[in-house]
């Protein structure tokens, strides 16, 4: 089975030895790394973020601002803690990332959808919708955006966008969301600026993570906010889970502070944009001439629409003839998306893109005759 | 800010900082001796020996650097399945065993998988408040269970239950911290587990028996565990790695049916995915080179002097007949009642002085008792500081009757 389904990092562009560098840590600052930690985080983790982020940020955020969480599914599960009543509703992206959907519906949230085109979520169709929902009675806590290199549709919010975003959450007072676990993870091009830094008004909470730019098994993200909002999550998390491995926080530190971060970074890049190169070529050959798709800037996906076939079809001869990926369906919390599938770049072998593709290519093939 | 503050949930509008918390500030003074936290002492943390274990990374490090299965690193599963064998009587399964995020995440765990707003938990009064705070989070209803030197007062809970039941409210389950007692010190009595277990089966409310300090026995033979007597599956067990190697790793684990586990498995994938795979492979590797065996009884036997100097330093320095207390024979506390002595005063008073502990009200859920009782941890403060600050603390007392 080539499986393209699965959202991992490749575990051949992981940092193994260099993560090994860091472990002096726990020789020099054992007593204080085997203690309990702060409910907020590890102090020199966080100081190391806020002038780390400052050029994504638009200025060195303070400590009161920052919690680092266990991996950014608790981000979510935090501020869902933090703003949802049962009931309560989420505007989103149609498609959106299932995790999230999955902290959301475990808080009784309802959605909203917002549809999507190559620049992210139609935002000029924002205020009708939120004006028909509000005439239904619906309260709208906020707004959640995966604004680069989206999962799963891979495509990033244009800045312009973006702007129009804010005003949006401005008109109608209703905070942002901004998850950006892809950010970093740009191939070509320019970086947009974040809605954080373009927000003038304290609108937008904004998170972030290790998963894939050093680790996901580190279990190390960290969320940026108005302080009033980070001081009831840690608040939250006290109950949860106190606070998050101090051991592991204390080694990404290090990994971070001895400039492996940095030094690291731009060869993950190099690797992810080769990957990514590698299926556009595969694809190119073997898929059908009517599959669209773009070629996404970073990130880890590719978002294919097969015009008037049912994926989930698909994905059963796909299965049988030993390739795997994700069912549009999956990602659209309202239904649809049934000509839509996932494939992501990163975890494959570069070498299986190939004969995926052309599995992949004969299953659709094995349903039009 | 008042955007956000407009957007918060109910909970989150009534959520109050965590007495405790409040409480850290003013004790955070230069010369402060303070018995408050419960934390254990860093100069017995196996640094070294942890140290060492880093050459998992080298081995293992593509696996490890890798998103986790949400039950749980195998091998450390594995590790401690074998491990809890004689305290639980049997090995359980794989299925049957989930790693978590701290023993705090346990709790958060099991209320998403039991709780609706209103439905009941009983717990002991007074109990541990991190539990708490994360019941109260999920919208719980206490029963609180009243205790003395043997534990719960176990026949108290028929009434109790039927009274809930009664009131059309449903009683989820019994949480209890069986050895050693956060706050209490005590240890529930065999007699009393075997009667808290028939009451269980008989009501159909099944228990959380809460065991972080179980391991850490200084005297007297280890009661079996309520898992072991329990023939009925109403029992899920819950232990942690912060009181036995490091608290730092975050690192715990429960023990309970296939379906509950099951169920808090889906609802950990909905909370942070897994637990750090990078430190549960560390804390494996620590097991694994038999650390985790040797080490403990060098814990144990520290911390027994501990607990010597602090009942030492009790009777040459406080009041007698003004104090009572009885004598934990493991875990982190000393829990002390003051008949004549309010512990607010008292509170201010040793502050004054520069000593602290916690005071009691906050461990009561309902915030029914606590006025003339207060909480001792002995395992942080050196025996040095023990002595001096409960002759400080004995001064205290002294002026307050």
């Amino acid at each position: 089975m080539i499986s393209f389904a699965g959202g991992m990092p490749d575990p051949q562009v992981f940092p193994v030895k260099e993560f090994l560098q860091a472990t002096s840590i726990l020789e020099k600052e054992g007593k204080s790394v085997l203690q309990y930690g702060a409910t907020d985080g590890y102090e020199p983790l966080k100081d190391f973020l806020a002038r780390w982020m400052a050029p994504r940020m638009g200025r060195v955020t303070e400590p009161e601002e920052m919690l680092i969480t266990t991996g950014s599914q608790q981000v979510m599960d935090l501020f869902a803690a933090v703003m949802l009543d049962p009931g309560d509703a989420v505007l989103l992206e149609a498609p959106s990332y299932p995790g999230a959907l999955h902290a959301l519906r475990n808080r009784n949230a309802t959605f909203i959808s917002v549809p999507c085109d190559e620049k992210g979520m139609m935002v000029s169709e924002m205020p009708a919708i939120i004006e028909k929902a509000q005439k239904e009675g619906k309260r709208i806590k906020f707004i959640y955006s995966i604004v680069n290199f989206q999962n799963p549709s891979g495509s990033t919010l244009s800045k312009e966008r973006r702007l129009q975003l804010l005003e949006v959450a401005k008109k109608y007072g209703i905070p942002i969301f901004e998850d950006d676990p892809y950010g970093h993870l740009r191939f070509e091009g320019e970086h947009e600026p974040t809605i954080f830094s373009l927000d003038k008004d304290g609108l937008v909470l904004y998170a972030c993570s290790f998963s894939k730019i050093l680790a996901p098994g580190t279990r190390v993200a960290w969320v940026v906010a108005p302080k009033d909002v980070i001081k009831k999550m840690v608040m939250i998390k006290q109950g949860s889970d106190l606070c998050t491995s101090v051991v592991s926080q204390a080694l990404v530190y290090e990994y971070c502070r001895l400039g492996l971060l940095d030094s690291f970074l731009p060869k993950i890049i190099d690797h992810y944009r080769k990957k990514r190169d590698g299926m556009k070529e595969a694809f190119r050959e073997y898929l059908p001439e009517n599959a669209e798709y773009e070629i996404p800037q970073g990130g880890f996906f590719y978002w294919i629409r097969l015009p008037g076939m049912d994926t989930k079809e698909v994905f059963y001869k796909a299965v049988e003839r030993g390739v795997a990926f994700v069912i549009g369906e999956s990602f659209f919390p309202n239904g649809g998306g049934k000509e839509y599938l996932r494939t992501c770049y990163t975890f494959a072998e570069s070498a299986d893109f190939v004969e995926g593709s052309k599995r992949l290519a004969q299953a659709i093939e094995d349903l039009r005759k | 800010m008042s955007l956000w503050k407009e957007c918060f949930s109910n909970a989150s509008q009534a959520l109050q900082p965590s007495p405790i918390r409040e409480m850290l500030h003013v004790i955070r003074q230069p010369g402060m001796i303070s018995f408050a936290g419960g934390m254990p002492d860093p100069a017995i943390f196996p640094v070294e020996e942890f140290y060492q274990c880093a050459s998992i990374l080298e081995k293992e490090g593509r696996d490890v650097l890798q998103y986790g299965t949400t039950e749980g690193y195998a091998p450390l599963k594995e590790f401690l399945a074998t491990w809890l064998a004689p305290r639980l009587g049997r090995t359980p399964k794989m299925e049957e065993l989930l790693i978590t995020t701290g023993s705090t995440q346990v709790i958060d765990l099991l209320n998403w998988a039991t709780i609706n707003e209103n439905d009941a938990i009983i717990v002991e009064n007074p109990t541990f408040l991190g539990s708490t705070l994360n019941m109260h989070n999920h919208g719980a209803h206490f029963l609180p269970v009243s205790c003395d030197e043997k534990g719960m007062l176990v026949e108290d809970l028929p009434q109790l239950i039927e009274g809930a039941l009664k009131e059309g409210r449903k009683v989820r389950y019994i949480y209890c911290i069986v050895n050693f007692h956060n706050p209490l010190g005590c240890t529930l009595s065999l007699e009393r587990r075997k009667r808290l277990l028939e009451i269980s089966k008989q009501y159909g409310v099944p228990i959380l028996e809460d065991d972080p300090y179980g391991f850490v026995r200084f005297d007297g033979d280890h009661l079996p565990s309520l898992y072991s007597l329990d023939q009925n599956e109403g029992t899920i067990y819950a232990g942690s790695f912060s009181k036995i190697l490091a608290p730092g790793t975050r690192i715990a684990w429960c023990v309970g049916p296939e379906d509950i586990i099951r169920k808090m498995t889906v609802f950990k994938q909905g909370t942070d995915v897994c637990s750090s795979v990078v430190t549960q492979a560390l804390v494996y590797e620590y097991c694994r080179r038999g650390y985790l065996d040797s080490f403990l009884p060098k814990i144990i036997a520290h911390y027994r002097k501990k607990r010597d100097a602090m009942e030492q330093a009790f009777r040459t320095y406080l009041p007698k007949d003004q104090v009572s207390y009885v004598t934990p024979e493991g875990g982190f506390f000393y829990w002390l009642s003051t008949p004549n002595i309010p512990v607010d005063a008292l509170f201010d008073k040793a502050i004054e002085k520069k000593v602290a502990f916690v005071k009691g009200k906050p461990f009561y859920p309902l915030e029914d008792g606590g006025e003339h009782q207060f909480r001792m941890c002995y395992t942080f403060a050196s025996p040095e500081q023990i002595e001096e600050g409960c002759s400080r603390l004995g001064t205290a007392m002294k002026e307050l009757l």
